[in-house]
């Protein structure tokens, strides 16, 4: 049988089903349950480093006060001062008593938020490595508030 | 052949091939994992730590299992070899110690009848103990005394026995002619139990133990940190409890263990009457009897206020004795300098002449000791004179140490490092030196 005329046939509408939804909400509802998956952490807010003090006292232990908004990962500290003493190349150079190396460094991480009093909440020890003086070694995190203040010095 | 025939074919070659590697594993006793493998009384040792280290803990075991034995000898009558895994310190490693999982460096498995230890390094045990050498076979003991206690019918699913036993053995120590030593007190757990007594109150405490007596393994053994005060209150309930039996240890321990859990609650008031007296007082106590009479003194000088003048009494007691001086010369350090030490002034001068003369003259090892202990006492500043001295001598070793104590004491700023002390050329080291010199000299 021929096929009507083009011109003239009428254009049948398209049969749509019932439930069947547009596309791009579809990708909306994909990605908004991603987010959910990955716990919320494309929108929860990193810890911010607020302050960095020098206590430094020895002429071959370096030692800081890391003041942050709220508390890291566990892992996060290790990293975080990896980075701040190579970006400072302490492994490399003493900058108050050229000619020393630096033998440890001693990083305290302390939270600050408004309304609530200051506590330790991480304690680092990183000591240079008795085979190679460019590298330290990290010897612990150590991650609570309670350990006394006498045994923050472990000389 | 089909596909599925290809694929069982090869499911089963990989099963084989984990069957085959998983026997050679055990068939070599976890010699693939594990470099040193010794034999001990109480059983095989695999550790990686070097073979001197690995000797010491195969002595130390087997100072244990003779200990527990004569301690429990009916229980310990059909107790097998035990597998005693010992991880090693890595100083490479990335290391996290969180607070609730201080205590966990030890696990007994009773199926394979295995314990399993990973100690921790001293780094570690200086910053989270008050003690510079705290021992740490302790938590060695204390798995030992699971797997000696293991078959026990009346421990069986009663966690908070299975600890307190535990508990009970583990702060043993070895005394004069390496006898097998148990405390009167198991100060930590004492000291937690007490504080939380009264924090509470008599009745609130009563519920929290009954708590922890009644408490399933989930629930006993839960990771909330609050597990070392589940431990320590297990503990105080069988020491309470023992001492009103009568008999030897493993007999008296033994009728606590055949009480019922609710026999055992409807006796709490007399665990909390234990919990009474003092930590002093109980050293009071013990310092006059010989065999407690260094752990006495140890464990005060731990404490808060110390009975300064009975602590010297005991500690020269002790300085004739066989290691004396080493022990006690460091004690007094600790004794004398500190805050609290109640002793009036001209015996503390006293002392404190005897010390500046130890650390000129005397052993090396005595010296060395001393140096060690020296922390930022009250009145330490006055030893600054003749560490400087010590600066100067011969030893490396001895001009290392002192430079850690004036570290310690002193707000001058010095080099730590100990390869500086031992190893830097002595033009080196003479700078530093005169440089102390002119600070002690300036007004």
């Amino acid at each position: 049988m021929p096929s009507p005329n083009p011109r003239t046939a009428p254009v049948l509408p398209e049969r749509v089903h019932p439930h069947s939804r547009p596309l791009p909400q579809l990708m909306s509802l994909l990605l908004i349950a991603f987010c959910v998956c990955c716990g919320c952490s494309t929108v929860h807010l990193k810890p911010r480093v607020t302050n960095i003090a020098d206590y430094s006292r020895e002429k071959d232990i370096k030692t800081y006060v890391i003041t942050v908004d709220s508390k890291m990962k566990d892992e996060d500290y290790k990293n975080w001062t990896q980075q701040h003493f190579e970006e400072n190349r302490l492994c490399l150079e003493n900058p108050e008593y050229e000619g020393i190396p630096i033998y440890e460094i001693h990083y305290h991480f302390v939270l600050r938020r408004p309304g609530y009093r200051p506590r330790r909440i991480a304690f680092l020890i990183w000591r240079n490595s008795p085979d190679d003086p460019s590298k330290m070694n990290h010897l612990f995190t150590y991650i609570g508030s309670s350990v006394s203040m006498q045994n923050w010095i472990l000389r | 052949m089909t596909d599925n025939n290809m694929s069982t074919r090869t499911l089963r070659r990989l099963l084989l091939m984990l069957l085959v590697s998983g026997t050679l594993t055990f068939s070599t006793g976890c010699g693939m994992i594990y470099q040193h493998r010794l034999e001990s009384p109480a059983g095989t040792i695999w550790t990686n730590e070097d073979i001197e280290t690995a000797r010491v803990y195969q002595d130390d075991l087997a100072w244990m299992q003779a200990g527990l034995r004569d301690r429990l000898p009916k229980t310990s009558r059909n107790v097998e070899a035990a597998t005693i895994l010992i991880g090693s310190e890595d100083l490479h490693s990335n290391r996290i110690v969180r607070e609730q999982e201080v205590h966990t460096v030890g696990w007994y498995n009773r199926m394979l009848s295995t314990v399993q230890f990973n100690p921790i390094s001293m780094a570690e045990i200086q910053f989270l103990s008050r003690e510079g050498d705290a021992p740490q076979h302790g938590t060695l003991l204390h798995e030992l005394t699971h797997h000696f206690t293991s078959s026990q019918r009346d421990l069986r699913s009663r966690w908070w026995l299975t600890e307190a036993f535990a508990c009970y053995f583990e702060t043993a120590f070895r005394g004069q002619e390496d006898r097998f030593v148990i405390p009167p007190i198991h100060v930590e757990n004492y000291r937690t139990t007490r504080r939380k007594l009264r924090e509470l109150g008599s009745e609130r405490f009563s519920q929290l133990v009954d708590e922890v007596i009644h408490a399933s393994w989930l629930e006993f053994y839960r990771n909330d940190g609050e597990a070392p005060l589940r431990y320590a209150i297990s503990w105080s309930i069988l020491w309470a409890l023992q001492n009103q039996m009568s008999g030897s240890l493993e007999h008296r321990l033994m009728q606590v263990a055949q009480l019922d859990n609710d026999e055992i609650s409807s006796r709490l008031q007399d665990v909390t009457t234990s919990l009474g007296p003092s930590l002093s007082s109980h050293f009071r106590d013990s310092i006059a009897e010989e065999p407690f009479r260094r752990w006495s003194v140890e464990q005060w000088l731990n404490s808060g206020r110390i009975d300064g003048q009975l602590i010297l009494t005991a500690i020269e007691n002790e300085l004739t004795s066989d290691g004396g001086e080493i022990w006690g010369w460091p004690c007094v350090a600790r004794t004398i300098y500190r805050w609290g030490s109640g002793l009036d002034r001209s015996n503390r001068l006293r002392w404190q002449r005897k010390i500046e003369q130890q650390l000129r003259e005397g052993p090396l090892q005595v010296r060395l000791a001393i140096c060690r202990v020296i922390r930022d006492y009250r009145r330490s500043g006055s030893l600054i004179t003749v560490l400087v001295e010590l600066l100067e001598e011969e030893d490396g070793e001895l001009r290392a140490a002192a430079a850690m104590a004036l570290s310690r004491v002193s707000n001058h700023p010095t080099i730590v490092n100990p390869a500086f002390w031992i190893n830097a050329p002595a033009k080196e080291r003479d700078r530093e030196v005169t440089e102390w010199k002119l600070w002690l000299d300036s007004p």
